[in-house]
């Protein structure tokens, strides 16, 4: 994707605190407003961002304000590209119990990640665990 | 003090509780909102509960995990949960989650109130 023009970036670190990182959300989507991108694929945009951020402050860095959040967001009409890195352990997203399993729809992990997955075109993760990147791409009209 | 995070209406025996909240996605607004919906079933006049979402425009997880708690105190006192008035898109993060197969939806509260019957 090193061949996208991107039309807006921001890059930010800041110490975990869902407050700042719902700024930085409602921040991009604010960009997303005036653009061709749909209705269902900004909510798809704004669910990405908000499990991944909840997932970056509350599980990776255990809501620690020492700890820091890395954002970096690039977007254009087409596409979107997101990258969170967060100071906690990692977790093996491949190792989460499927929320979707009979045994497991009611318990409280994994839906997050369930959510992204779905909601977005690719995402992936570093061998730790601890660095989400994920790209959504804008639906021909 | 919590603010106010749900109107409530009664019509026969059916509790209507909509959601003022535009976005349930703030841990403290969740918490509010969940635990208002918990207290709701602390009076036993509240066995029929019709949870409204026609304000809502996004809920994460976090949202989810608190209906999924409401859900066991429903099941827990014996009472009746229907949700309506998701919005579409909301609805999707239902179906991915599977959660729509956990809870009754209906799509408006008339909908609600008659499934009751």
């Amino acid at each position: 994707m090193n061949d996208q023009t991107w039309k807006w970036s921001n890059s930010s670190s800041f110490a975990s605190d869902m407050k700042t990182a719902h700024e930085l959300i409602d921040l991009v989507m604010e960009k997303l407003e005036s653009s061709p991108w749909s209705d269902k694929e900004k909510f798809a945009i704004n669910m990405a961002l908000e499990e991944a951020m909840v997932n970056a402050i509350q599980h990776g860095n255990d809501s620690d304000p020492n700890k820091k959040v890395h954002f970096v967001c690039n977007l254009n009409d087409n596409l979107i590209f997101v990258k969170i890195a967060d100071e906690g352990p990692g977790f093996d997203p491949e190792a989460l119990p499927d929320p979707t399993d009979e045994d497991h729809i009611l318990d409280n992990h994994g839906r997050g990640v369930l959510l992204i997955k779905n909601f977005v075109t690719r995402v992936k993760w570093n061998d730790k665990g601890n660095v989400i990147e994920f790209e959504k791409e804008r639906a021909v009209s | 003090m919590a603010q106010q995070r749900i109107d409530l209406k009664k019509i026969a025996d059916v509790t209507i509780a909509a959601c003022r909240d535009m976005k349930l996605n703030d841990d403290l607004v969740i918490q509010e909102w969940g635990d208002q919906l918990l207290g709701l079933l602390e009076d036993k006049s509240c066995r029929k509960l019709l949870v409204n979402f026609e304000k809502v425009l996004f809920m994460s997880s976090s949202a989810l995990r608190a209906l999924i708690t409401l859900n066991k105190k429903v099941r827990e006192v014996g009472a009746t949960l229907f949700l309506c008035g998701i919005d579409e898109n909301i609805m999707e993060a239902f179906r991915i989650t599977r959660l729509d197969n956990v809870f009754q939806i209906r799509r408006t509260e008339d909908d609600g109130i008659r499934s009751f019957q």
